[in-house]
């Protein structure tokens, strides 16, 4: 009996038990053996035995104009296609507000591109974008799409069809929050639809347009599928974003060193929107 | 009078295009790739493209059944692992989510780290999981993969998880307790039923996403393990002409997903949603 109290009192730590032994095993060890290899002169060709470098990893990295390129180019994707799927999530979002039949069925058809692999998505676009038989070749016109001049502009218009659904998503379910009272009282006191819209809408919603935002922007910074499918970071270094360049400086150039190097700088980056995000969501979770 | 009663028809209708319109625009890639993987050779490559045409099946077959194509190995790939994928989360989830609710061990802190997981791109991780594998042999492995898959998923189901056991009232648990049920009895009689609706939306999202996942098995991976989405983009590079095949080939590594969100389409919305807010 005492054992089966104390078991009890244990339990709470056995049920984590699982969810930390998977963290440790797949975050922990990682991260530091990162940091090791960081230090070091790990290439392909010294795999076994690897000199210690100090920064020398770090300063190459920060040297390299590759490397800013990428930055600079993952920033500007990043920024302009949350842009303008914020814009288009929230113009759907209210016009999908209101009385429809059916409409349950119409969100989940608006849904179905995020539900469609990224990488898959680039190959569509290979075939639907080919110079030969493309579909959309044809119905635009004829244009080579695939070549280095319009090249950004199709992936930005590629990752706004598939990715404009999730801010919609959002938008959303933050305009399902919006009490019907102040539009009512709106109403009595003879606002106006774009009233409507600046005074109470946008200013009840705006929390769920930072989320947005913050996750939209966050994700295409990110991007590496439906990029490296279509353009494979080129031509050039034009198309590469910073995780292209992080998956070639470690698997086709070979520079383990380097690669981690440059994700440590990623982390240490991405650590301040991260501690941001969660001072938010532990008052989320308080609340 | 007679205005009004006009703009009653037209509004509704224009409506009615507007909506049609977005469907079909964002649509337009899955809906223009099945187009043409029933088409014939001949069908696919004149210009301008027929809209209407005698559909085929051999592109299907081909990717299917005729020699030299791996599809129907990558395909199984695939469904072994997010099917296994999908339950190693469940299985670490569950009871990791049962236990931050009802005990709140750490006070949050747990949640929030794994949470903020999902926020760093997987590509840092490639590179130190990539020489580990190699180590422990795990290297285009299915268990590898769903290992890895499991750690990207685990930060949404595990969202997911706790919303649903904080909805539950906590009479029912205590009167179990009363009654002398142990923690896993009732975590698996008393807490696993009444939260299936959660359990289904983290196993849905779970699987879509592994099985849309490219980077890892990209880099985890070399023939054995291969899924459809490395097996696909593979497809064009190596048979950059059979495009009918390509096609085909995409079709049937997109169609999975969409039968099962289509399926689930009632829980969708609120799933996702639920998922990336709370």
């Amino acid at each position: 009996m005492q054992q089966g109290i104390s078991l009890e009192h244990k339990m709470k730590y056995i049920l984590l038990l699982p969810l930390a032994v998977m963290l440790l095993l797949l975050i922990t060890f990682p991260t530091i053996y990162s940091w090791y290899l960081s230090f070091h002169r790990a290439v392909l060709a010294n795999y076994f035995e690897m000199p210690f470098a100090g920064l020398e990893n770090y300063l190459r990295v920060l040297t390299d104009s590759d490397f800013w390129h990428s930055v600079w180019f993952s920033i500007y994707y990043a920024t302009i296609v949350s842009l303008i799927e914020l814009f288009l999530g929230f113009s759907i979002a209210l016009f999908f507000n209101r009385k429809m039949p059916g409409k349950t069925l119409i969100i989940s058809l608006f849904l179905l591109p995020m539900m469609v692999s990224p990488a898959l998505l680039g190959v569509m676009f290979r075939l639907l974008l080919n110079d030969s038989v493309g579909l959309f070749t044809y119905l635009l016109g004829g244009v080579s799409f695939l070549t280095s001049e319009y090249l950004i502009p199709v992936l930005i218009v590629i990752d706004v069809l598939q990715w404009t659904p999730f801010a919609f998503l959002i938008l959303y379910s933050g305009l399902q929050t919006v009490p019907v009272e102040l539009y009512e009282a709106a109403a009595i006191d003879g606002a106006s639809p774009s009233q409507n819209l600046f005074y109470i809408t946008v200013p009840a919603v705006a929390p769920f347009l930072v989320i947005a935002a913050l996750l939209r922007w966050l994700d295409s910074f990110k991007v590496f599928d439906m990029v490296f499918v279509l353009t494979g970071g080129g031509p050039g270094i034009m198309t590469t974003s910073l995780s292209i360049y992080i998956y070639k400086m470690a698997f086709q150039t070979g520079d383990f060193g380097r690669a981690t190097a440059a994700s440590i700088l990623v982390l240490l980056a991405f650590s301040m929107p991260l501690v941001a995000f969660v001072r938010r969501a532990r008052r989320g979770i308080n609340a | 009078m007679r205005k009004r009663r006009a703009s009653s028809i037209i509004a509704p209708a224009l409506r009615w295009i507007v909506t049609l319109a977005i469907l079909l625009v964002f649509n337009s890639p899955i809906l223009g790739t099945i187009i043409t993987s029933f088409k014939t050779k001949a069908d696919i490559s004149s210009m301008p493209p027929k809209w209407i045409f005698h559909p085929v099946l051999e592109h299907y077959q081909n990717v299917l059944y005729a020699f030299g194509y791996d599809f129907p190995k990558f395909f199984q790939n695939s469904i072994v692992v997010s099917l296994g994928t999908s339950l190693l989360v469940l299985a670490v989830c569950l009871p990791a989510a049962y236990s931050i609710v009802r005990y709140d061990v750490g006070g949050g802190r747990p949640l929030i780290f794994v949470v903020s997981l999902r926020l760093l791109p997987v590509v840092v991780f490639t590179v130190p999981i990539f020489i580990l594998f190699q180590y422990v042999r795990l290297l285009d492995t299915r268990i590898g993969l769903i290992l890895m898959n499991s750690l990207v998923s685990l930060p949404i189901a595990l969202l997911l998880l706790v919303g649903f056991i904080q909805d539950l009232p906590r009479a029912i648990e205590e009167a179990a307790m009363i009654d002398g049920a142990s923690t896993p009895r009732l975590l698996w009689h008393i807490v696993l039923p009444l939260i299936l609706p959660g359990l289904g939306a983290a196993t849905m999202l779970t699987f879509v996403w592994t099985w849309n996942e490219y980077l890892l098995s990209l880099v985890l991976t070399l023939r054995k393990a291969t899924t459809v989405t490395v097996g696909a983009s593979l497809f064009v590079t190596a048979w950059e002409v059979q495009w009918g095949e390509i096609a085909a080939a995409i079709t049937l590594s997109v169609i999975p997903t969409l039968i099962f969100v289509m399926l689930t389409q009632r829980h969708l919305i609120r799933a996702i949603s639920f998922g990336f807010l709370k």
